[in-house]
């Protein structure tokens, strides 16, 4: 074998020989001067002199663009897809196909443009004026998606300077910022309103221009249906801004001088903010449900009797006292206060409570009462837990306070049950949501210790959790909501996509039920209630309406809420 | 100052480490962690052994950022906030200490109230400042080891409290954040000068918090101290304004 193998290797040598031998040799000078000729030949096309341009070279880094096609021809086909864009593209792949719903100025909602956004690669240098700017890095927000959380990002609305990004971890790329501010102003320039968009992984993006000064967006990554997600993140972003008046007040906002001030003012709300998009306190129910969390106190009239003096010895017509966050008694001019106000109230005092401190001189703003004018809330903390408030001035903490010390204590330690212990609720309820349908209060609970059983029973989080779903599955599906008080026409026709199911039938449904492994979840409503039951699945389902209507019976003959 | 005794010369500065004094911090405690009052609380000993409250108003100064906030937790023993959030009004925290006086070997409770209000919010409301400056005790000026312009700003800081108008006002100058000497933006030889041509005295504060009482102790005593030393509050140790024991003492209102 080695013999045979030496063998080629020798004829391989000998032909290379051969060849080289048959060469026709020239003088060096003469070589040195043809290699020279050859240089000045063809430097123009000596990359190394040149250098290489982007269209020729092959390891370029792959740009990632994408394209934004229709809306042209609104309203009269639903979906336009590049391809059919006669401009010299060639279509590398399509995987991030996003469609955008378009919300038109008139208030009529419907599928009337579609945008597909995906990744491509461009052969054209210059880009239509008009394509420039919704320019989506699509495969970048996908990626920001799938962790599920909340992005929250503020922009100025007339120049698209981002003042904020909150909510995550890792903040989107300015690129990104940029892009969503784009397709809006995009949307602006044809005459139409970009309210929300949804990607085909489930992804959310929401839209909202306030007092023409500032632009809020929320992008979500989605997980539960998307139309329950999109009335979530509206009422987010209203939220928000509600945050934005109550600290800096709406002047401010509004009429931007400087805007390097205003983001570093807009600091300051970041606290109220953050608690809004991280739903921090278990048990919590007032950001989604707009009615204000409420505690019924064994001895209500003594507590009411002791606010109503104490605010008005302040010299104030607005007082109330929160015990676990939850307001247990407050005078009649606070809950004259829009709800959504009342809300917002208690959660700046939940986060204040949060703190330890003593007591809280802030200055506030109402974002529907008295958005231009600040307000002092003045807070003192009775007891750990039993908070005190009133809009004005006050320095009498003790001499209202200090007698009742007792009932205090007995409020606190109904602790998150919010109920007196009159009330005797059927062993077989898992959780509560009882909403006043008039006064704009809800009382929630969760049995903390329920009747050991198999299969074990949701732990408490999770029956907040299904609490909140059940509300959400049966008011945006069943019930209609009502919030006139701070929903604008317009808004509400924005809104009055969640109702299909009342569009579609003369008479309003009354009660609801569902069944799923975990439990048995009633809902029921009346003219002056909501209430929202969650049951072991052991209740048999033909039990769950006397269930449902005896516990609300109950609890409003014994409270009188 | 001339007046500032020296450390330790009126109350006893490590009392908490003696055994005389535990039946005092017990009532500051519950498991092993401080006790947050409520203003309708106080810590409130047997009636054999009744002890008189002394309250002292302390206003916290400083940049914005500096760690206000942050001080007024340290020192009442609550969570340390994990993230900055700018403070948009007044918060005040009250803190009750122990101390024992080293004439008269006297006990008294401090019941010091901090005033803490955010930088940025005293610029945009102007009734904040005079209610912090309203029968203040003591001000605790702040910088941070690790921001150079807030130690640099001191001297204008400090200087805005002698006027006439403020009366006798007990000062103190704290360094926050000493713990990241990584970042440190303030040589020791700056803190030195400083402390020398103001003749304040100075603390540093940083690093994590255990639960016990040592490692506030020394400023909470620190004050307390100066606030004592500042002769204003001299008179109130002889018969003290502010009866202890009976539950008016928790009220907001000074005689």
């Amino acid at each position: 074998m080695s013999s045979s193998s030496n063998l080629v290797a020798m004829k391989k040598v000998v032909q290379q020989l051969r060849f080289e031998a048959s060469i026709n040799r020239v003088k060096v000078s003469q070589a040195a001067a043809d290699l020279q000729q050859f240089c000045l030949q063809n430097a123009l096309q000596d990359p190394l002199l040149t250098g290489v341009s982007s269209s020729t070279n092959p390891f370029r880094p792959q740009k990632v663009c994408s394209f934004f096609a229709s809306s042209g021809a609104l309203p009269s086909h639903i979906a336009a897809r590049p391809a059919e864009c006669n401009r010299p593209l060639r279509l590398r792949r399509m995987n991030h196909g996003t469609t955008l719903l378009w919300n038109r100025r008139c208030g009529q909602l419907g599928l009337l443009g579609c945008v597909v956004l995906t990744e491509l690669r461009r052969h054209d240098a210059t880009p239509e004026p008009a394509l420039a700017p919704p320019l989506v890095a699509a495969n970048i927000l996908e990626m920001m998606l799938q962790d599920g959380s909340t992005h929250l990002l503020c922009l100025t609305a007339s120049s698209g300077v981002p003042l904020f990004t909150r909510g995550a971890p890792r903040q989107l790329p300015f690129p990104v910022i940029g892009s969503l501010n784009g397709v809006h102003m995009f949307g602006g320039g044809q005459g139409v309103v970009l309210s929300s968009c949804e990607t085909e992984g489930g992804g959310k993006v929401v839209w909202r221009v306030f007092r023409d000064s500032v632009m809020l967006i929320a992008v979500s990554g989605g997980g539960s249906s998307s139309k329950e997600e999109e009335a979530r993140l509206q009422r987010l972003l209203e939220d928000v801004w509600s945050c934005m008046v109550l600290v800096l007040g709406q002047d401010e906002l509004t009429n931007m001088r400087n805007v390097e001030r205003l983001k570093r003012d807009l600091r300051s709300c970041f606290s109220l903010i953050d608690q809004l998009l991280e739903e921090r306190q278990q048990g919590i129910l007032g950001n989604l449900t707009h009615c204000a969390d409420s505690l019924l106190p064994p001895n209500p009239a003594l507590l009411q009797q002791a606010v109503d003096g104490f605010a008005q010895a302040a010299d104030s017509e607005f007082g109330c006292l929160l015990v676990h966050g939850r307001i247990a008694a407050a005078t009649e001019k606070w809950w004259r206060l829009a709800p959504q106000e009342v809300v917002l109230l208690s959660a700046v005092i939940r986060s204040l409570s949060a703190s330890g401190s003593a007591s809280c001189d802030y200055p506030v703003f109402l974002p529907h009462g008295s958005p231009t004018v600040a307000h002092r809330l003045l807070r003192f903390q009775l007891l750990p837990g039993v908070d005190v408030c009133v809009l004005a001035e006050s320095e009498l903490v003790g001499l209202f306070w200090s007698p009742l010390v007792e009932a205090l204590r007995d409020c606190l330690a109904l602790g998150k049950r919010c109920m007196p212990t009159s009330v005797s609720l059927r062993p077989d309820v898992l959780a509560l949501l009882l909403i006043n349908r008039d006064t704009r209060r809800s009382v929630s609970c969760v049995r903390t210790h329920p009747l050991p059983s198999d299969p074990p029973l949701p732990s408490e989080a999770r029956c907040w959790e299904l609490l909140k779903l059940l509300y959400i599955f049966s008011s945006t599906r069943y019930f209609s909501q009502e919030e006139a008080l701070c929903v604008s026409p317009e808004e509400r026709s924005q809104r009055g996509n969640t109702e299909d199911f009342v569009l579609g039938f003369s008479h309003q449904p009354l009660q609801c039920y569902s069944v799923t492994d975990e439990c048995k979840s009633y809902g029921l409503q009346t003219a002056q209630h909501q209430l929202f039951l969650l049951m072991p699945p052991s209740v048999p389902t033909f039990a769950l309406r006397s269930v449902a209507t005896q516990t609300l019976s109950d609890i409003v003959a014994a409270t009188g809420f | 100052m001339a007046d500032v005794p020296a450390p330790g010369s009126v109350v006893v500065s490590d009392w908490h480490r003696c055994k005389d004094s535990k039946e005092y911090f017990n009532k500051i405690l519950h498991k092993k962690r401080r006790k947050n009052f409520g203003l309708l609380e106080s810590p409130v000993m047997p009636p054999h052994a009744a002890v008189d409250t002394v309250h002292y108003k302390i206003f916290i100064s400083g940049k914005s950022g500096v760690g206000k906030t942050a001080l007024a937790a340290r020192l009442a023993g609550l969570n340390i906030p994990p993230v900055h959030y700018e403070t948009t009004g007044i918060e005040t925290t009250v803190v009750y200490w122990p101390v024992k006086l080293r004439e008269s070997g006297r006990v008294l409770f401090f019941r010091l109230q901090l005033w803490d209000c955010g930088e940025n919010a005293l610029r945009r409301f102007d009734h904040l400042l005079p209610s912090c400056k309203e029968q203040v005790d003591a001000v605790l000026f702040l910088f941070s080891f690790t921001d150079r312009p807030s130690f640099d700003d001191l001297s204008n800081q400090i200087g805005k409290w002698n006027g006439p108008s403020v009366g006798r006002v007990a000062k103190l100058v704290v360094g926050t954040k000493f713990d990241l000497f990584m970042h440190c933006d303030v040589a020791e030889r700056d803190v030195r000068d400083f402390q020398e041509t103001m003749g304040l005295p100075l603390l540093r504060v940083g690093g994590e918090v255990s639960d016990g009482l040592g490692d506030v102790a020394l400023l909470l005593n620190c004050p307390g101290r100066a606030a004592v030393a500042s002769g204003l509050c001299h008179s109130w140790i002889g018969p003290p304004p502010v009866t202890a024991g009976g539950r008016d003492s928790s009220l907001i209102q000074r005689s």
